[in-house]
């Protein structure tokens, strides 16, 4: 019996498990799948906790259920990789060995590493939203927030969902609006990039909408420390902006299992042939989603892109035919812009987000680069798709891996 | 194997070795029992999900929906189309099925025509035309009159052109005549 080993049961790994078991003969193939516990996140849903949206039990469903039949699901920490022995050691001292391992442990958020952000203050006025936990606390702030300077900082990148900022402001905005004290609010994005997003064109769109919204951006701002009694956050070149509530995206890490096993790059992130993802140096070992050290974004629209050339690619490499480089980097994201809007882009990693219309040329119904309520519904009406259709591993008619550039106005 | 004693509703189990077969039996249907259980739980799970997602976007569709009408009413645009609905059926009662066959065959005859009238020229000219008519005086030539006006270059670059329609008109006649 041989056996695929996947390491994470996030979006990545129960998507995988879906496809590969569909491929693969019960008979000659053992699956399993390892992660640390039986609670699956849907992390797209965090960003809406804060504004009383989605309540937590929205976004949480047993990773069990969604474990297809027939693949092994074991709950544990995973100590190490060895990919010298084709094994695998768990915290309890289970060894686990394979013929095919697949790593999808995804990424994590380290607010330790940015001095002082996680001492006074922390979780009383500063913030994350990318963990439950923090989505559920600054709820709470946000409830009782009656005005004063909203700071979203960006510590570094990359980050997950890299657009996770620019809708957390945009839905501040409508949503202080609504409560009537965005007029005594001041609303600042503070982040590393020069502009409000990583690619010129949806830079600009994007800024031009928080500038109509009376944000403020300021660009090129690496945080180096956070003063959590005085309410100062301040940069490596020593500029301070002074807070009442600060929202942080944190430094973000690969899994510390990557970091044990020595098989990262200094952020924990494994190393991935940009094409195949396959990993550097490993040819029975692949890596997909946040857990990889690839340009494209950390995003689930990626990691379902990157799941339909894996499937190939792990195919092949067990038939020990060539990989095909078919991964483009392609990416999707639907941007909450508030008041019922949202934009959507989509994008690889040759061509930036460009206007037009998706997924049917000329019809839609959804718009590329322009805020329309239809995008707003497209992305309610994805936490279905997420959880009935896209951790099954089945196909999203009318969505392809590759980028299209059809439907697109350049 | 199991025989089931219909009228007592008893359970005949023939030899102890049959009794292992037919445990094993009833485990495994008990298994596909459990696996079309649990897919139903997770259709119907999957159903309510649908209609927890769906329901609030319906709900802000039919209000944009409703805003949207209500603009389109106080625009004038619902009255408008309306009185359209009228025009169409007039159109449409006035028409055979075969005028309209014929509509789609010649549509792109019809459409090489209108843009032809439509260049400017030739609306330059149409518009000429409308004010000669206007400016003309209204009593009629008379004979000497009629000489004159043949010597004036303009009119007689409107009988060349007049001239030369009217030859356009009797080619087309003859080529229709000959093709019946």
């Amino acid at each position: 019996m041989k056996k695929l080993l996947i390491l994470g049961a996030g979006t990545a790994g129960t998507m995988m498990a879906a496809k590969m078991r569909r491929n693969l003969d019960r008979d000659d193939w053992e699956i399993t799948v390892v992660d640390q516990d039986d609670r699956h996140i849907y992390q797209p849903g965090l960003l809406f906790i804060p504004f009383s949206i989605y309540r937590t039990r929205d976004v949480i469903k047993p990773r069990s259920r969604y474990i297809p039949r027939g693949v092994d699901f074991i709950t544990s920490e995973i100590d190490v990789i060895e990919p010298d022995r084709n094994r695998v050691r768990l915290s309890g001292g289970v060894e686990l060995e394979y013929d095919f391992l697949v790593i999808a442990t995804g990424s994590r958020i380290v607010p330790e590493e940015t001095e002082g952000l996680t001492e006074e203050g922390w979780q009383e006025t500063a913030f994350d939203f990318y963990t439950l936990d923090g989505a559920a606390r600054l709820e709470g702030a946000l409830e009782a927030w009656e005005g004063g300077r909203l700071v979203l900082n960006v510590v570094e990148m990359p980050i997950k969902c890299p657009i996770a900022p620019i809708e957390f402001v945009c839905l501040a905005d409508w949503y202080l609006t609504e409560k009537g004290v965005r007029d005594k609010t001041e609303i600042l994005y503070a982040t590393p990039l020069e502009g409000a997003f990583t690619k010129p064109r949806a830079s600009a769109m994007l800024g031009d909408i928080l500038d109509k919204k009376n944000i403020k951006v300021e660009g090129l701002y690496s945080a180096g420390s956070v003063d959590g009694a005085n309410g100062v956050l301040k940069s490596w070149d020593e500029r301070e902006i002074s807070y009442d509530l600060l929202v942080t995206i944190p430094t973000h890490m690969g899994s510390e299992t990557i970091e044990r096993s020595d098989m990262g790059d200094e952020l924990s992130f494994v190393p991935t042939n940009k094409n195949t993802l396959q990993a550097d140096g490993f040819e029975n070992i692949f890596v997909l989603g946040d857990a990889t050290d690839l340009p494209s974004s950390k995003a689930g629209s990626v990691a379902h892109f990157q799941g339909e050339v894996l499937e190939e690619n792990l195919l092949r490499a067990i038939m020990g035919r060539p990989l095909v480089n078919e991964f483009d980097g392609h990416a999707n994201c639907f941007i909450e812009t508030g008041f019922g809007k949202a934009v959507l882009i989509d994008f690889n990693y040759d061509v930036e987000p460009l206007p037009g219309k998706y997924p049917v040329p000329g019809v839609g119904p959804l718009s590329l680069l322009g805020e329309s309520e239809m995008n707003h519904w497209g992305k309610m009406a994805f936490r279905w798709i997420y959880w009935n259709m896209l951790l099954k591993g089945a196909e999203i008619p009318g969505v392809e891996s590759r980028m299209s550039m059809a439907g697109k106005w350049s | 194997m199991l025989n089931a004693n219909d009228q007592g509703g008893h359970v005949d189990v023939t030899a102890p070795a049959d009794l292992a077969v037919t445990l094993a039996e009833i485990n495994r249907k008990l298994d596909a029992v459990v696996e079309v259980t649990e897919d139903l739980g997770r259709q119907l799970e999957s159903f309510e999900d649908l209609r927890e997602d769906l329901v609030p976007i319906a709900h802000e569709g039919i209000l944009i929906a409703y805003r949207k009408l209500h603009e389109l009413e106080q625009a004038g645009v619902i009255d408008f189309l309306k009185e359209s609905a009228g025009v169409f059926h007039t159109i449409s009662t006035s028409f055979t099925q075969e005028d309209v066959k014929a509509l789609g065959d010649n549509v792109v005859h019809i459409l090489r025509t209108v843009r032809s009238l439509t260049q400017p020229e030739v609306l330059d000219l149409a518009d000429k035309a409308a004010g000669a008519l206007r400016e003309a005086p209204a009593e009629p030539l008379g004979r000497i009159g009629l000489l004159r006006s043949f010597r004036d270059p303009e009119v007689r670059k409107g009988l060349t052109m007049f001239l030369a329609v009217l030859r356009e008109m009797g080619g087309e006649a003859e080529s229709e005549e000959s093709a019946t």
